[in-house]
């Protein structure tokens, strides 16, 4: 049965929003909340010290992706097994943030269809071995592809869609093999303290990888009984939002599925383009749907991972929960740009990113950053400041951004106003994003 | 001869037969013991041995364990009906609020208000969680809502009374 208890309040909700208590392991937190994802531990030592600095109320989760939990958690999570002469814990922040913070370990197994982490996957002690396996044959494959060149029978991107699918119908055909990999992915989140399981799934690509889908997060569901709740996850390809088929079965399984949380993440989606109107028409869609549910099903909530771009818009209708990393998912992009040892600025105004050089003309211009939060207000020199401390200063200043913005989000909710993330988004560079918004 | 169909309700989510048998035994073990917990949560009208074993394809032995098991734990009680015993899950939460939990070192204590075909009580469960934050369930005791503040005088006067006589022998 459900450990997670999804608690309404009458006068925390409008037509198109809602802020719930979710409860799970003791813990408490008041929706919508921001969960950074977390790739090392500097990160995580910068969520930390600003959850202990500014003791933000919406900034109650994280993400760290099952590749990422060597550098992000574990030596943390050795360090407060330790204990001074005097029997006190000498890591007393990252033992308070386990006790109240929800940590959510995503498999992330999208990887195995993209080129970008395959190398870590073979190396990673923390994946399951057949997902080693898996990448070890990926490239090798890619290497002879790339070796035989024009005389290669098959094409790199043919071969990978004919490996990826292969791999997830052999695990859907054999007991062995399935019940292996959601017993070696959900080890690893419970050993790094993982409080609610996400299963192992395939990136939908196709209606066939969408059965594969749902059938892991119900074998991953039956398998958790008993044990810690099991969210039902889904990753997608943003272009499948426009598969009218394909998302009706998914709401259609949602909506059924005994789970009280569903998590979805749609890879590298940026809705403000211009040309994708039909995805933010298909999402705005889903989000009405999705909103219904959460009002109207006893125990349900949402969340999105890497929302990039769409995280205010996201936590301002259903998810209650928005995630992303600390440069919008942008570092798993194709042609990323070369980037300088300086992080980017988030405008709290614009909700972009600002590069240093763009950042140091509007402080000449007006005189001052333009941002309230408490650490641009106490470092007024922060342009001066050495690309370490710069970065730092800029990663703190992004989660106290987030954690306004979802405030402002409760409070439009609580005071019945509508109108405040429309006209919000109207005045930023996200403005075709309003389209997004259900009204 | 009649015979009546049995329709139990049962999880949708479930695990074959041959899944069941690529899991460890303790994970086996805690599997069942979950699954039958939830049947019964599932079932407010009861279940018997017979009907969960065959609604499941588990062994009537099995299932007979894990009830009893269950019993044990306060977790059921059953109810002798003829040749056989109906089970029933021990209550329902009247309000997801009515629990709260308590941690001491390694063990949780929950406190449930319930409320079944008897009335309302207080349950108390001793939980013990492992390195890996897995919980086992140890125990737990059911107390009727109106004997509950004599129960907690009667535990006051226990714990009066072996303080005394520990001061007397000292």
């Amino acid at each position: 049965m459900s450990s997670l208890k999804v608690i309404h309040h009458h006068d925390r909700r409008c037509k198109y929003s809602e802020s719930v208590d979710l409860k799970i392991n003791n813990k408490t937190l008041v929706t919508p909340i921001f969960a950074p994802r977390l790739k090392n531990s500097n990160e995580l030592g910068l969520y930390l010290e600003t959850e202990s600095s500014y003791a933000p109320s919406y900034l109650s989760s994280y993400v760290v992706r099952l590749l990422d939990v060597g550098k992000t958690l574990h030596f943390r999570l050795k360090k407060i097994r330790q204990r001074t002469l005097l029997g006190e814990t000498i890591d007393p922040e990252f033992s308070s943030s386990l006790e109240k913070d929800l940590i959510l370990i995503d498999p992330a197994l999208e990887y195995l269809y993209y080129y970008a982490n395959m190398d870590r996957l073979v190396h990673s002690p923390y994946v399951s071995s057949m997902i080693r396996s898996y990448a070890n044959r990926f490239i090798k494959e890619r290497e002879k592809i790339k070796k035989a060149g024009k005389e290669s029978p098959i094409g790199a991107e043919e071969s990978r869609e004919s490996m990826h699918t292969n791999f997830w119908t052999c695990i859907y055909k054999m007991a062995n093999k399935r019940m292996k990999l959601i017993r070696d992915t959900f080890h690893v989140e419970l050993k790094y303290r993982a409080d609610m399981f996400i299963p192992p799934v395939p990136l939908v690509t196709s209606s066939h990888l969408l059965d594969v889908a749902i059938f892991m997060n119900e074998k991953s569901r039956a398998f958790a009984e008993g044990k810690v709740e099991c969210a039902d996850y889904f990753i997608l390809k943003p272009k499948i939002l426009t598969k009218e088929r394909i998302m009706a079965k998914m709401k259609r399984y949602i909506e059924s599925s005994p789970s009280p949380f569903t998590i979805l993440k749609f890879k590298g989606m940026n809705l403000n383009d211009e040309e994708r109107s039909l995805e933010r028409s298909a999402f705005k869609n889903l989000l009405t749907e999705l909103i219904f549910l959460s009002q109207h099903v006893e125990n349900k909530a949402f969340a999105i991972f890497e929302s990039g771009n769409q995280t205010f818009v996201g936590a301002l209708s259903s998810f209650a929960i928005v995630s992303t990393s600390f440069s919008l998912d942008r570092e798993d992009r194709h042609h990323k740009k070369k980037r300088g040892p300086y992080a980017n600025w988030y405008d709290p105004a614009s909700m972009t990113f600002r590069n240093k050089e763009t950042l140091s003309v509007i402080v000449e211009n007006i005189g001052n950053i333009p941002c309230h939060c408490p650490v641009c207000t106490n470092s007024p020199s922060l342009l001066t400041n050495g690309y370490i401390e710069y970065n730092r200063k800029t990663k703190k200043h992004y989660l106290c951004c987030r954690e306004h913005e979802m405030n402002e989000i409760f409070t439009a909710i609580k005071s019945q106003n509508a109108l405040m993330g429309f006209n919000k988004l109207q005045r930023s560079s996200l403005k075709n994003l309003v389209d997004v918004i259900p009204r | 001869m009649v015979t009546t169909q049995i329709s139990l309700k049962i999880p949708r989510c479930l695990l074959t037969s041959e899944e069941v048998k690529t899991l460890k035994p303790k994970e086996r073990e805690e599997y069942v013991r979950a699954l039958i917990r939830n049947i019964l949560t599932l079932n407010e009208n009861g279940a018997m041995v017979s009907e969960v074993a065959e609604s499941t394809n588990l062994n009537r032995i099995t299932v007979a364990k894990h009830l009893e098991h269950l019993v044990s734990i306060r977790e059921a009680y059953k109810k002798e009906r003829g040749t056989g015993a109906v089970y029933y899950k021990n209550g329902r939460l009247i309000h997801p609020t009515d629990h709260v939990s308590m941690k001491v070192e390694n063990k949780v204590y929950d406190f449930f208000k319930l409320e079944n075909v008897e009335g309302q009580f207080v349950f108390i469960q001793e939980k013990e969680q492992d390195e890996l934050r897995l919980v086992t369930i140890r125990g737990g005791i059911m107390i009727r809502c109106e004997d509950f503040s004599q129960f907690v005088t009667g535990l006051q006067k226990f714990m009066m009374q072996t303080e005394n006589s520990l001061e007397m022998r000292e």
